[in-house]
């Protein structure tokens, strides 16, 4: 009798990735239900808990599926085998247990009272145990190849590094010459967090470049054209953060710094728009037709690449950031860069490994398409409310004189419909997790 | 005798991503100190006292930038705080925290924390302005504000 084939490690992450997932758009949508139709006490109590939760998870998603995708196609990209299969065992289970010991401190109150990074310092302990043997094993992975790495190896390396540094950034506050220092304190946790975005963003763009060799044997990442966006993209993680805290009283250096860093992603956009027709170009398309569904995931992530370039360039211009910091302007782009980029990629690629070793019926395929369009544009009506609530929201208060109250009742009926695009998101994210369970549960190793 | 062999375009670009992840590294490290160091607009850090301090605490403890924004960076439930002493005054913000408003809770919180968190409160406000109420808005927004007793 012959053993069972042990698990691909890249199986594990997704399995967890789509773990996490679900559990953040429960949270987020039990915290909408909360409060749009409970006693307002009881729904701020509830929404205390609920947001770091849907935060934490959503945050974890984007890692976990990104890790995995690392795991399915750095071996096969670079010719080598996997440095250690022990070691992402190890990386999962202290994971595992960052993320069972922040749940158990949110359900129980006790937090750091950090945006984004909400748990207390045990979860923070494992998590950078976790990391440790993600690096090690990345790097001892990525050694083996003699030949120069593609791009996407390059990004992957750069999300590895920067995470290490943005997580250690983080957690500064603890430190009483940060801690006593109100302006220092808010300028490093946003300067950390934007490290940290640009970090997750490094491993889901590179996962994107190297889906499309993978799957349309776009050979270009070696070129000079894709190394001069990586080298553009990383200015951009290290230098533009600030474009967020321009209302903040820090240097002015660090907002001219910053202004004119943003102000490169235009040459961004204007290769967009030149290579717009690409993702839905039909002839590509029938050269491999067993590649439609992750095609279809990156075609979308294109157009919301597009749609929130536009948006985070324009916010970024000083005077209209007047009107659009503190708004929902700012949820809007969060959500279409997490969800309309950062998980189409994740599910394109996702989907693509786990295709490559099951079958689709089609039913399924029906199914997941369903999934596939209310997330989108169930996302599209969502991002497009909030940026007009933001809009008039911003120019009541700047212009206006608004108070928050006022504001609030101005907003109601926008916001309203903004929970109820919120629902179908989540009824949308909620079809395209069963298949992915579904077809993960199918997937040889 | 073999000739000279000829880098390839690979090399050519793996040499040249060396040098400028080498020259980005240096530039992230060098700003990132400026930032540390950074003592804001007013050319004077500006600190909390010891009760601010512990007012700090407790603000984190109770989770409030779930809903609440200092400089417009937070949740988008409840209102900017950033200058909400100087808005209310420190007695009306006392009460709130105490009594909870609208849809603000009551936290039950002990008399000295509810003090510490307005004192802490009352110092982040002396930091600066949010938001700017001024028509027509300018470039950057204007945060010159002399600290207490300067």
């Amino acid at each position: 009798m012959t053993p069972p084939s042990p698990r691909h490690p890249a199986t594990r992450f997704f399995w967890a990735a789509g773990g996490s997932l679900l559990l953040a758009i429960l949270a987020g949508a039990w915290a909408i239900q909360m409060l749009a139709w409970s006693s307002p006490g009881d729904s701020i109590e509830a929404f205390i808990q609920l947001r770091p939760i849907h935060v934490t998870f959503a945050v974890a998603w984007i890692f976990l599926a990104a890790i995995g995708g690392i795991w399915a196609y750095l071996p096969k990209a670079l010719n080598v085998s996997l440095y250690s299969r022990r070691l992402t065992q190890m990386q999962g289970w202290l994971f595992f247990i960052a993320g069972v010991l922040a749940l158990a401190g949110y359900l129980t109150g006790n937090f750091s009272g950090r945006e984004y990074l909400n748990f207390t310092w045990p979860a923070s302990l494992f998590i950078a145990a976790g990391w440790g043997c993600f690096f090690v094993n990345f790097f001892s992975t990525a050694r083996k190849s003699t030949k120069p790495w593609p791009v996407y190896v390059w990004m992957w390396a750069t999300g590895v590094v920067m995470f290490t540094w943005t997580f250690i950034e983080a957690h500064l506050w603890m430190l009483p010459w940060f801690e006593e220092a109100p302006v220092r304190d808010l300028s490093v946790q946003w300067k950390s967090y934007g490290g940290l975005t640009g970090s997750w963003n490094m491993l889901v763009y590179g996962l994107l470049i190297c889906l499309l060799e993978q799957i349309g044997g776009e050979g270009a990442s070696r070129s000079r054209k894709a190394f001069f966006f990586y080298w553009l993209g990383l200015t951009n993680l290290m230098f533009g953060y600030a474009h967020h805290t321009y209302h903040l009283p820090q240097a002015e250096w660090i907002r001219w710094m910053s202004f004119g860093i943003s102000m490169t992603e235009w040459v961004v956009l204007l290769s967009l728009i030149q290579d717009w027709a690409q993702p839905w170009n039909r002839e590509i398309w029938k050269k491999s037709p067993a590649h439609r569904v992750p095609r279809a995931f990156l075609a979308a992530t294109s157009a919301w690449v597009g749609i929130n370039l536009v948006l985070a360039l324009l916010i970024s211009i000083p005077t209209l950031n007047w009107f659009t910091h503190g708004t929902t302007i700012t949820l809007a782009h969060a959500m279409g860069s997490t969800i309309g980029i950062n998980s189409m990629v994740l599910f394109g690629g996702g989907f693509a490994w786990m295709l490559s070793r099951s079958t689709l019926s089609r039913g399924q395929e029906k199914y997941l398409w369903s999934g596939f369009a209310m997330t989108n544009l169930f996302l599209l009506g969502f991002f497009l409310i909030l940026v007009l609530a933001g809009g008039m929201k911003g120019l009541g208060m700047v212009q206006s004189d608004w108070s928050f109250s006022e504001a609030q009742d101005h907003l109601a009926p926008m916001l309203y419909w903004a929970g109820w695009m919120a629902m179908g998101l989540f009824l949308g994210v909620l079809i395209l997790l069963f298949s992915w369970f579904s077809i993960l549960s199918r997937a040889k190793s | 005798m073999s000739a000279p062999k000829t880098p390839s375009a690979d090399d050519s670009i793996s040499r040249w991503n060396r040098r400028i992840l080498a020259t980005l590294a240096v530039g992230f490290v060098v700003m990132s100190a400026g930032v540390f160091l950074d003592t804001g607009v007013q050319q004077e850090a500006a600190t909390f006292s010891p009760e601010g301090v512990t007012g700090k605490r407790i603000w984190l403890r109770e989770n409030c930038m779930v809903c609440h924004q200092f400089y417009g960076m937070g949740g988008y439930l409840g209102p900017d705080l950033t200058n909400v002493v100087s808005r209310l005054g420190s007695e009306t913000t006392a009460w709130v925290i105490r009594n909870g408003r609208g849809s603000m809770p009551n936290l039950n919180l002990p008399e000295e924390d509810i003090r510490s968190l307005t004192i802490f409160l009352e110092e982040m406000g002396e930091t600066g302005t949010f938001p700017q109420k001024t028509w027509p808005p300018g470039w950057f927004p204007p945060v010159h504000q002399p600290l207490p007793g300067s």
